[in-house]
């Protein structure tokens, strides 16, 4: 009898990038839509239902079982420290993650100030490598953009994903320093069974051998600022 | 009613469920001998961190009591329990081997973003004195049988051995913080993220080979020869490698083989455990039902060297795991429950009194209402 595995992919920034990656790794899935149902990929027993969810949520539907198989980035898995599976890499999706702030405003102007305030969508991330830094920072959690945080004098600086340097640079940021580096997973519910597992094996082997071609590493635009 | 972060609240149908497992799983323990103990949920924090991992104490709630003691609410009961049996052991007030089981509650400070106390039920056995296979073995079957008289259908045991991981981290030559780290690479089967770790670290191949293999996604009895392959004149691997085949092969013929499955990366839960441990998981509640194994150690954190076994399972999510029919539970709203109490309170509640000495079901109802 055909049993149904259902997967998550995170909505927005690799949406894309991920569905072209299962398109290639032999999973029919048609352009546009929210929910797909695949009959019979890889000709197993298994009908893979397919959804769209916020990227922060991917996790919890993954921990709890309403799906079995999701898509996230290692800063959201770190934030929301869901316990998942992540046994599969992807070699796109990958970004490092900034303590950025206005242009004009250095690391010493930062330090010489009796406390700092951030803004950023992982608090927990940035609480963990600022409390070792010497410095006294109030950390803000905000959902949107963290840029616009500084923006409006909201914060000093901020901490998130640097996706565009270019942008960075035009919209009047820079880059002060690298804090991390976050990578996209596939994650598996970790109380998957034997026939699932066979599945999921197989789609990993799928993805392994139809890789993408790896794309360009982010740089990020350091100035001399600090220097 | 104001929202308390603190307490989760039961309500009548999610109560009356929770009961009846109680009820099946004291009885199976009681079945195998094994005498039921209450442990405080209060307890003075420094005589129980010493068999508390970082996490737990991170977890754990704390306050002073008012002579200055640092207290601490219970995050998993096993520990408590070697304390007790630690001290009844010391004064010749128990026997070995010592079989317990309890139904205590926990309570812990939640993962993720809020850091909110979430409180839950565990029910379990500890199996203290007994070094040998035998005892591991009991273990299981106790947990099988509990499980299967609750009427269980989708559940499986993942197999591993927290001896075996540790021994081959340490082979590495890994400091602690990066045993730390791949550790958790282990448990998030990310064969990747160890390759990635150990080769900057510059361990040698075929432990970076043999602590991937215990990542292996899949699972099964393969990952056992593959170790035994890659670390031939390993004695001490080969030891433990040999207790969890006959462990698998004994469970088989014991006709539990469809529930059992070696899965080495099966590494989470406490840090306690020293040997063959097991993780119960549930597809249907998406979840862990409990966990169990062998800790070897804990005892000695209370002065008693003493080898132990034992297990715990989380009411609420075997709550989760069994379908509301899977549990005979009794109707409390039938009709013919009612005394309806009217002008004669006397009447009425005479009435009530008569049915509940005859044990019959009984409900008031105001003739107002």
């Amino acid at each position: 009898m055909t049993q149904v595995i259902r997967m998550a992919l995170p909505e927005g920034l690799d949406f894309h990038a991920i569905a072209n990656h299962l398109r290639a790794a032999g999973i029919a899935l048609p352009q546009g839509g929210d929910f797909w149902t695949i009959e019979r990929p890889f000709d197993m027993d298994f009908d893979l239902e397919i959804f769209k969810l916020a990227p922060v949520d991917v996790g919890t539907y993954v921990e709890r079982g309403a799906v079995q198989l999701g898509v996230m980035s290692t800063d959201l898995l770190h934030e929301s420290d869901v316990e998942v599976w992540r046994p599969f890499t992807f070699n796109f999706g990958t970004y490092p993650i900034i303590f950025g702030t206005r242009q004009g405003t250095t690391l010493a102007s930062l330090n010489a100030r009796p406390q700092i305030r951030l803004a950023t969508p992982i608090p927990r991330f940035t609480r963990e490598w600022f409390a070792t830094r010497g410095f006294t920072t109030e950390i803000l959690h905000v959902k949107d953009s963290a840029e616009k945080a500084v923006l409006l004098g909201l914060t000093d600086g901020f901490v998130d994903r640097l996706v565009h340097p270019e942008r960075l640079i035009a919209e009047g940021f820079r880059a002060v320093e690298r804090v991390g580096t976050t990578h996209l997973k596939l994650i598996v519910n970790n109380a998957t069974n034997s026939p699932r597992r066979k599945f999921i094996s197989t789609l990993m082997e799928a993805l392994e051998n139809h890789q993408p071609p790896s794309p360009n590493r982010v740089a990020i635009p350091f100035d001399e600022d600090d220097d | 009613m104001a929202d308390s972060p603190y307490i989760a609240p039961a309500l009548e149908a999610s109560l009356g469920v929770r009961r009846q497992v109680t009820f099946q799983a004291m009885r199976v323990f009681s079945g195998w001998g094994y005498r039921e103990v209450q442990v405080p949920l209060i307890d003075y924090f420094d005589s129980l961190k010493r068999a508390l991992d970082p996490d737990a104490t991170e977890r754990s709630f704390r306050f002073v009591d008012r002579h200055g003691n640092v207290m601490i609410l219970r995050t998993d009961v096993t520990p408590s329990i070697a304390k007790l049996a630690a001290y009844q052991i010391e004064s010749a007030a128990a026997r070995l081997p010592m079989r317990v089981s309890y139904a205590n509650k926990t309570v812990r400070i939640d993962r993720g973003h809020d850091g909110r106390a979430s409180e839950t039920y565990q029910l379990g056995i500890e199996l203290i004195g007994v070094p040998t296979l035998a005892g591991d073995i009991e273990n299981f079957l106790v947990a099988l049988e509990c499980l299967d008289r609750l009427g269980l259908e989708d559940y499986q045991f993942n197999v591993t051995d927290h001896g075996i991981a540790r021994h081959l981290l340490n082979a590495t030559g890994a400091p602690q913080r990066i045993r730390e780290e791949v550790h958790e690479a282990i448990t998030a089967r990310d064969p990747t993220g160890i390759r990635s770790i150990l080769g900057e670290l510059g361990a040698r191949e075929r432990f970076i080979e043999a602590v991937s293999t215990l990542a292996d996604f899949e699972g099964g009895l393969h990952q056992l020869s593959r170790l035994q392959e890659l670390l031939p004149d390993d004695k001490v691997l080969h030891q433990r490698l040999g207790r969890i085949r006959n462990l698998f092969t004994t469970l088989s013929a014991l006709g539990y083989r469809d529930r059992i499955r070696i899965d080495m990366a099966e590494l989470g839960g406490a840090s306690y455990y020293t040997g063959i441990a097991f993780n119960i998981v549930s597809e249907v509640a998406g979840r862990s039902l409990g966990r169990g194994g062998r800790y070897d150690d804990l005892l000695a954190a209370f002065n008693q060297k003493q080898p132990a076994v034992g297990f715990s399972l989380t009411t609420e999510a075997l709550v989760d795991a069994l379908q509301p029919t899977d549990i005979d539970m009794p109707s409390t709203r039938a009709m013919s429950d009612a005394v309806v109490v009217g002008e004669s309170l006397v009447d009425a509640f005479q009435e009530a009194i008569n049915r509940r000495l005859e044990n019959r079901p009984t409900r008031i109802v105001s003739e107002r209402s």
